[in-house]
């Protein structure tokens, strides 16, 4: 069976991207979130086998989102997509609980790779 | 990767993006800070992101350059001044025009180059060249260490630092960790660190490369320690500059010890200078994101669909006109019933189809803020621009339309209209010029009015240059109608100067044509010394419009009802020649009759029984036509008039019954 994952991105361009990415790989999108409010509630609803949570985004940041996650699921695997200059911002990120993190702009085969590291 | 599939998801998205970005300078401009500078900080943080994604790798540097000026400001490292302010909507102008260019050239270092990680520079959150640490880091492997285990990153790693986390994290999984070479590891900027582990145990390796991106793994024994020292003093010096104390001050030591625990103040610290996390809760008024369930009513829609869709139905109207009209004739009873419905539930698809094009005025007219702070700054007068009725929904199509003469009505205003502070002040007026753009919605008609409380336009020096012209000028009281006739010739200006700003040949002419084109009207309403009104009356919509048809001699036209007053019958009126021609007497008032038969030059049997009376501002006029037929439902087409065709008509349209009629203006009429 597919694994499933919910993409958390306030760009819908990047939304589509990662999407499109994984997706092709044969995973199952089941969900995005555009903001770190609407992450932590798909999560509850969806219990995705993996979830992609961009850092900036309106109404709780992705930081926020992860450690509110991993709080209420501690197996929760999140894979940070970040942009450039943001490195302090994902250290962070992984002490909140994100298990890997790609960088921006992304090959698809990096993050299928770090995809495969999260979901061991 | 595919560059044509995600260049419209670009555009879309930078077109939203630099939008935010002037109006969080806007109001960083009025003094205002709070969400709509953090939300121009994002928008220059995804324009940077998404513009990597394409390759366009100059306008990530751009925007990554806003993105940490936004960044500095909102931390208040930065202070703010009208000079500053002035930079920064030059640098977003120059993220504009790179946008374009990347966008029109289909990328800079060619399409599908983008994502090469390789290419990315290495930012370790610091400045990333001179270590410009007073202090040289103390090394020494922590006592109790039991292997000294040195991890080499990849090459192409672009976030080193994260990637030690990473390793660290994995590790302590496993195995106590007692330090870290260098100490502070989210400091470090080259490929190499050191961990030590109080313990041995299997699956390290494994847990390290676990982090990914990992190069190389040796394990070092107590008795290579000394050896290693050096190794260990050389990797501990690849750092960045050590970054200002955090918000409560606390300056972080450079202990061994303390480098990774949990609570320790070390990323945290770098990361306040990072984002605000959590914003203000309620609605971002950026259009893109809203919170919780109302995010799941609306969607994205390419916006070329809706139009081919909206195309299409309209089509589909028509045809199911002629359809009823043909079934009603064909005398079987059941056909013109379901023709009937079918007429019914296509004019519900198309009210529908038309709800999806509207949107609210906002959209476009948040534009002209940053139009109107450029233009009285080019011009040197001091403006309060107010917009009222953002919320308005318009037609895309329509709004789109108005930019550019709205565009130009501002900028007349701001440079013909309003006076410099000097004058207003002379003239007893607030010192700052006031400029309104209101927006209201009628029943079937949107009207838009600019509004300036400047000087007023000076009638004579109209008439005066109207005369040297050779433009006829009535005889009479000089109207705020004729002003505005004589202002629409192409041609005639008042201003001593042409200025660069207003003056570049879009004239009223063209701002009068394109708004006629559009099926509406034009008005002024001027008062020396008080101010200038420029009303623009407009259709709701421009695709499907309400028609009277009606029929002069043996032809048949049509005339969109947003100009038309009232219909009469002209048996019944009083109809009195006077000198200046007919006039039909409509409830006291005098209304000047036009008729068509003579102005389309037609001759026939029948004679002119109704008149439809058209208004235009305060000008009103009757246009006799043999009969009215109706009122329907038209979609209104461009066409190429053959040389010599009379410029009464704005375009051609298909009638239920199949036949094609041509539209008639009666503004041009009058």
């Amino acid at each position: 069976m597919a694994k499933t994952v919910l993409i958390c991105d306030d760009a819908i361009f990047m939304r589509t991207m990662i999407r499109d990415i994984l997706q092709q790989a044969g995973f199952d999108v089941v969900g995005e979130a555009e903001t770190g409010a609407q992450a932590v509630e798909r999560y509850r609803e969806l219990k995705p086998d993996l979830v992609t949570m961009d850092i900036v985004m309106p109404d709780m940041g992705g930081i926020d989102a992860v450690r509110q996650i991993v709080a209420e699921d501690p197996d929760a695997k999140i894979l940070m997509c970040s942009a450039m200059g943001q490195q302090a911002l994902v250290i962070e990120a992984i002490q909140a609980g994100a298990r890997d993190f790609v960088v921006k702009p992304f090959q698809p085969s990096r993050v299928l790779e770090a995809v495969q590291r999260v979901l061991g | 990767m595919e560059f044509e599939r995600y260049l419209d998801l670009y555009i879309a998205e930078t077109e939203e993006h630099l939008q935010t970005l002037n109006r969080g300078l806007l109001e960083l401009e009025a003094g205002r800070r709070g969400e709509p500078l953090d939300a121009a900080f994002r928008a220059a943080h995804t324009i940077k992101g998404v513009s990597a994604m394409m390759g366009f790798d100059h306008v990530a540097e751009l925007a990554h350059a806003l993105e940490d000026r936004l960044d500095e400001i909102r931390a208040g490292r930065l202070d703010v001044d009208a000079e500053l302010i002035d930079v920064l909507l030059a640098e977003v102008d120059a993220l504009t025009a790179a946008i374009e260019r990347a966008i029109a050239e289909g990328g800079e270092s060619g399409a599908g180059e983008a994502g090469d990680a390789a290419d990315v520079a290495v930012d370790a959150g610091g400045a990333p060249d001179a270590a410009e640490d007073d202090a040289s880091p103390q090394v020494m492997v922590p006592e109790g260490t039991a292997v000294a285990i040195r991890v080499v990153l990849d090459a192409e790693c672009a976030l080193p630092a994260a990637r030690a986390a990473l390793v660290v994290k994995n590790l302590q999984a496993l195995v106590p960790v007692l330090g870290t070479a260098p100490a502070e590891y989210w400091e470090l900027v080259g490929r190499e660190v050191w961990v030590f582990a109080g313990e041995e145990a299997d699956g390290l390796e494994a847990a390290i490369r676990a982090a990914g991106e990992v190069a190389t793994v040796e394990f070092l024994g107590p008795e290579t320690f000394e050896l290693i020292l050096p190794a260990i003093v050389a990797a501990a010096a690849e750092v960045a500059p050590s970054p200002a104390p955090d918000e409560d001050g606390a300056v972080r030591d450079g202990d061994e010890g303390a480098a990774f625990d949990d609570d320790a103040a070390g990323p945290q610290a770098v990361a306040s200078a990072g984002v605000s996390r959590t914003g203000p809760q309620g609605g971002e008024d950026d259009g893109g994101t809203t919170s919780g369930a109302q995010a799941q009513r609306f969607m994205r829609v390419d916006r070329r669909l809706l139009g081919e869709l909206t195309d299409h139905i309209n089509d589909i109207v028509v045809l199911s006109r002629t359809l009823q009209h043909r079934a009603s004739e064909s005398g079987n009873e059941l056909l013109a019933r379901m023709a009937d419905r079918l007429v019914l539930r296509m004019r519900e698809v198309s009210d529908l189809v038309l709800q999806l094009r509207l949107v609210p005025a906002s959209e476009v007219f948040d534009r002209l803020p940053r139009v109107v702070r450029d233009a009285s700054r080019a011009l040197g007068k001091e403006v309060d621009f107010r917009v009222e009725g953002r919320d308005v929904e318009l037609d895309r199509d329509v709004l789109e339309e108005l930019v550019d003469p709205l565009v130009h009505l501002l900028r007349n205003a701001i440079d013909h209209g309003l006076e410099s502070r000097a004058e207003r002040e002379a003239a007893g007026k607030p010192a700052r010029g006031r400029l309104e753009l209101v927006v209201v919605r009628e029943r079937s008609s949107v009207r838009i009015e600019v509004r300036d409380d400047g000087r007023g336009i000076a009638r004579e020096k109209v008439i005066e240059r109207a005369r040297a012209l050779g433009i006829e000028v009535p005889d009479g009281e000089v109207t705020d109608e004729v002003v505005l006739r004589l202002l629409s010739h192409p041609g005639l200006t008042t201003a001593q100067q042409v200025s660069g700003v207003s003056g570049r040949g879009v004239g009223m002419d063209a701002v009068v044509n394109r708004i006629r084109a559009l099926g509406g009207a034009v008005g002024l309403q001027t008062s020396p010394g008080v101010g200038t009104t420029f009303s623009l009356r407009l259709p709701i919509t421009l695709s499907l419009m309400q028609a009277l048809r009606i029929r002069v001699a043996d032809e048949e036209y049509a005339i969109p009802v947003t100009h038309v007053a009232e219909a009469v019958d002209l048996t019944r009126e009083r109809v009195e020649a006077r000198d200046t021609g007919e006039v039909v007497l409509l409830r006291g008032r005098t209304v000047p009759l036009v008729r068509l038969r003579t102005v389309l030059g037609l001759e026939g049997a029948g004679a002119e029984t109704a008149a439809v009376v058209a208004e235009l501002g305060e000008r009103r006029a009757a246009l006799a036509v043999d009969e009215l037929v109706g009122r329907e439902q038209i979609v209104v087409e461009g066409f190429d008039a053959a040389a010599g065709t009379l410029p009464i008509f704005s375009g051609a349209a298909l009638l239920a019954d199949g036949r094609p009629a041509l539209v008639l203006d009666p503004i041009s009429v009058l």
